[in-house]
């Protein structure tokens, strides 16, 4: 109760001795960090227990080989988990077939994408496109996994009646380890049929993504274009893809990593399979760690590909602060 | 005068038809983005043997029999009487809106001292943070799965699996809120709080007072993007949600057995889990391109 009146008191009187030290204790730890480093660190704790302990403990681990029964206790391995990578058949399989995942997906995507928005670009209804556009992107990944699974069914499938009825598929399953028509060195179909589902969902991204870009491109460049008779194919190359080239770059780094962080689409649609044709590298590693639980070998594998991604993430970094001084020095 | 006629005669006649072509495009590709969803949701309201039915390959005409059914929802109201949908959407909701939160509070803060503090190395805190949010989900998980069965997280609970969902969920969030709202801070003109600190207010309450309103636009779509974010995930909720916190996209994937694969339930259950992300995708229209990129493009 003393206490209280003291505290109000202090507000009109001079501050008593015992509230003096305290704040003057709070000042000081208060000017130990500057005020916006003192905000930042609630997040950099949470990030870093989050982030931090779990890289250590991923390191670590891929030297050790997990042990399989209870009361036994993991074994030391050294570098083994790395080396037998080497020889590993199905991870190889994985490397190669995330390499054509991304080739595949991003080629389509990017050419698909931009088309489409130079298309929409300024068109009466760009608005409503957008609108429409923006649907796939917001399907849990999971559910356009099973989406395209009930379109590719043999028997009561949409998306198979068309392929067939239009004659652009001579196989039986959608689903199978066949090569596609015409391009016997591709994955098989059902690598495909993956690929054609990812670009339904993220195609209309890159869309979006461009149309931003459309936007920032100078109107008395084009302008200038114009008047010196140059072609829309002139035009494009010359004007308006220089103008864009940053925000292409962003969107590919992007779809780049979504591509290795996602394996929903192919937990539903293939498992992997058929004969591991669809078995990119992140989807054998949720194998091996959560149906072999074979954590060491998980993590050696994890740990690459966290270097993988640490590796674009530094090239992501460097384009956007690069874009951040040059927007800073034009304007 | 009549010369200029005809050349725009033939210039207006090629003109129309390259403006046909790029509508077929335009309607081409719009086809392709609808009909999949349409056909989801339209299956979802008819009943198996309807649902089921397509016509015979090469019978063009026949497509258009996908229109004719009588409409039924008990397959809507088969996940909440036959499963327990009513608790799955909660444990989705409790997840995802309690990270969220976490992180949009959390992270405006940080996002605010990133973009206001001269900090020495400040590329190497962002990059630090964005490698958090982009490292794969998998290599991810292989670790917290162990460092969650320590702290007990994994026990067949309700709240303790729940409670591993949001800090696993945290672990994209939380880096994602930071760098989307970085740039709305990085908009807010300095003299504004320089004036305010001459007027004698604290940084905090500076912080409080006028940058905070003055960014409620980017906050409020951090925080829809992050929930849209979490609402998607599946695999995370596959492992740390075990059984006692089935999240919507979890209890789905459990309609598809090793004997049959339910349908019905299964379209319905999506169109659920869709429908309201929709609305949210539409609500965040605006900023939604900041989103996927980061906050490195702008629309």
């Amino acid at each position: 109760m003393a206490h209280l009146k003291d505290g109000t008191m202090s507000q009109n009187v001079s501050p008593l001795q015992s509230e003096n030290a305290f704040s003057r204790l709070f000042d000081r730890i208060k000017g130990m960090l500057p005020f916006h480093l003192w905000i930042m660190l609630p997040t950099i704790i949470v990030l870093a227990a989050i982030t931090i302990y779990p890289f250590i403990w991923m390191i670590v681990m891929s030297f050790k080989e997990t042990a399989m029964n209870p009361g036994e206790s993991d074994i030391w391995v050294g570098l083994y988990n790395y080396t037998r990578l080497l020889d590993d058949e199905p991870f190889i399989n994985g490397v190669k077939l995330l390499l054509w995942y991304f080739l595949l997906c991003l080629s389509i995507e990017v050419l698909v994408g931009t088309s489409v928005a130079l298309l929409i670009n300024n068109v009466k209804w760009e608005n409503f496109f957008i609108i429409i556009f923006i649907m796939p992107m917001m399907v849990a990944p999971i559910i356009v996994g099973y989406l395209f699974r009930f379109l590719y069914n043999v028997s009561f499938g949409w998306g198979y009646w068309l392929l067939k009825s239009s004659g652009l598929m001579s196989g039986e399953t959608i689903l199978a380890n066949a090569k596609p028509w015409l391009f016997s060195f591709f994955p098989s179909t059902a690598f495909m049929a993956v690929v054609a589902a990812d670009v339904w969902e993220w195609t209309p991204l890159i869309i979006l993504i461009v149309l931003a870009g459309l936007k920032a491109v100078p109107q008395d460049q084009l302008e200038a274009a114009r008047v010196d008779g140059a072609g829309p194919v002139r035009t494009f190359l010359e004007v308006t893809l220089p103008n864009i080239k940053s925000v292409l770059l962003i969107a590919l780094v992007v779809r780049f990593m979504d591509n290795v962080r996602y394996i929903d689409l192919i937990y539903v649609l293939t498992k992997g399979g058929p004969a591991d044709t669809t078995k990119i590298l992140p989807f054998y590693l949720y194998n091996v760690s959560f149906r072999y639980f074979e954590f060491g070998r998980g993590a050696a594998i994890g740990f690459i590909l966290l270097l993988f991604t640490i590796f674009m993430g530094l090239f992501f970094v460097n384009v956007v602060f690069k874009k951040k001084k040059e927007v800073s020095n034009s304007g | 005068m009549a010369r200029t006629e005809l050349v725009s005669k033939a210039a207006k006649r090629k003109r129309a038809f390259w403006r046909t072509l790029m509508y077929i495009a335009i309607a081409a590709f719009f086809l392709w983005t609808t009909l999949p969803l349409l056909i989801m949701a339209l299956s979802s309201i008819k009943e198996h043997r309807d649902a089921f039915q397509i016509p015979q390959v090469g019978d063009w005409l026949g497509a258009l029999k996908i229109a004719s059914f009588s409409p039924t929802f008990h397959h809507y109201t088969d996940l909440f009487t036959k499963e327990h949908f009513a608790q799955f959407i909660l444990n989705s909701v409790i997840a995802s809106g309690s990270a969220s939160i976490i992180a949009v509070s959390l992270g405006s803060l940080a996002a605010y001292g990133l973009a206001r503090g001269k900090i020495p190395g400040e590329q190497h805190l962002s990059f630090w943070i964005l490698s958090t949010r982009m490292a794969p989900v998998v290599a991810v998980m292989v670790p917290l799965y162990s460092i969650f069965t320590g702290l007990g997280l994994l026990e067949p609970s309700r709240w303790r699996n729940l409670l591993g969902l949001i800090l696993a969920y945290t672990t994209f969030d939380l880096p994602f809120a930071v760098w989307f709202m970085r740039s709305f801070f990085e908009d807010i003109p300095v003299e504004l709080e320089e004036a305010a600190k001459v007027d004698g207010c604290s940084n905090l309450k500076a912080f409080r007072k006028i940058i905070l309103p003055l960014a409620m636009p980017g906050i409020v779509a951090a925080l829809i993007l992050c929930l849209i974010f979490s609402w998607n995930d599946f695999i995370f909720a596959s492992i740390f949600g075990q059984q006692a916190a089935k999240t919507l996209p979890v209890a789905t994937s459990e309609l598809h057995s090793t004997v049959s694969i339910e349908w019905g339930g299964i379209l319905a259950s999506g169109t659920l889990l869709v429908v309201p992300m929709l609305f949210l995708g539409l609500l965040v229209k605006k900023y939604l391109v900041q989103g996927m990129t980061m906050g490195a493009v702008r629309q």
